[in-house]
């Protein structure tokens, strides 16, 4: 087995069957019941590198979770499908002072 | 609050002593907040490219894979994607940047990346809706390399420069005008139990 960590994509099996076809043999088929669980055991198991969710799964969880999976290091988390998520902008909107995710689009 | 300060001479050089720490502490976490700041910068700039490119890739792959499927059906797609051999594999090292652990993301194994065919089984082996979907969700998984990273920096980091500027504020609105006004309260005493003693021996002097 080559070194490194797995990319790990957990959604539903529309969204991971693409995936599969770059190579990523960590696929895990999820529904809204079993996501929890499934994204609480990759982060303390800590064997993905990677853990790539669908945006709309992310937006649903549960907001205690939804940071914890922030501000995790081992496994790196990346929301796709839409632009970025609302509470980093309105965070970043509250911190800085500055809208600059509109500012670009300008 | 004026209760709790005792004008002593020992009172006051202890205020003065806290009022420099604080000064100190204020100036460095200012510089701290700065440097964040412009490293945020830095990394926002990649991090918006990025997901927008990802978004528009993402998308494609959609396209295309729904196309894979149509033209060969799920079967056929889900077998190629068994048959792969390649898997991409990254490594993760934690930097440290001024106290902020952040992912360094590094790609061990590009998987299909750079190979004739995406999928490794040659240009006869599956159908070319197939590869396409193929070479677009590969595209997809490097930009996804690509943006772990700088990601999270940027989650951690604007969350460090809250934490940082909520530091900031509370020593320059709070803990030195409070402890300023303490030194002057111990200050204005002294200034006048000094004054009590300088009349009093002056009364001593003439009397005597």
């Amino acid at each position: 087995m080559a070194d490194g960590d797995d990319i790990v994509v957990v959604g539903s099996s529309e969204f991971i069957t693409g995936f599969r076809l770059a190579g990523v043999r960590s696929t895990i088929p999820v529904d809204r019941n079993t996501i929890e669980e499934v994204l609480l055991s990759l982060l303390k198991e800590k064997r993905a590198g990677i853990l790539v969710l669908h945006d709309d799964d992310v937006r649903n969880l549960p907001a205690e979770l939804r940071a914890k999976l922030w501000q995790s290091v081992k496994p790196v988390v990346v929301a796709i499908g839409s632009e970025p998520e609302k509470d980093l902008r309105d965070k970043i909107k509250r911190t800085l002072g500055v809208d600059l995710y509109r500012e670009e689009k300008k | 609050m004026q209760q709790d300060v005792k004008p002593t001479r020992s009172e006051l050089i202890e205020l003065k002593k806290k009022i420099d720490l604080a000064k100190k502490g204020h100036k460095l976490l200012k510089m701290k907040r700065d440097g964040l700041i412009s490293e945020f910068f830095r990394v926002l700039k990649d991090a918006k490219n990025l997901r927008t490119e990802i978004v528009e890739v993402y998308n494609n792959a959609r396209h295309l894979e729904a196309i894979a499927e149509c033209v060969d059906g799920k079967i056929a797609v889900e077998s190629a994607a068994m048959a792969l051999k390649n898997i991409p594999r990254v490594s993760i090292r934690p930097i440290n940047i001024m106290g902020v652990s952040v992912p360094h993301v590094l790609s061990t194994g590009e998987g299909n990346v750079g190979t004739v065919s995406p999928l490794g089984t040659g240009v006869i082996g599956t159908s070319t809706s197939i590869e396409d979907a193929a070479r677009a969700y590969t595209n997809l998984l490097r930009l996804i390399i690509k943006a772990a990273q700088y990601e999270t920096a940027l989650r951690r980091l604007i969350d460090e420069i809250d934490k940082v500027k909520r530091r900031v504020n509370a020593l320059e609105f709070r803990v030195i005008p409070e402890l300023t006004e303490k030194e002057a309260i111990v200050r204005m005493h002294l200034e006048e139990l000094e004054r009590e003693n300088i009349f009093r021996l002056k009364m001593m002097k003439g009397e005597s």
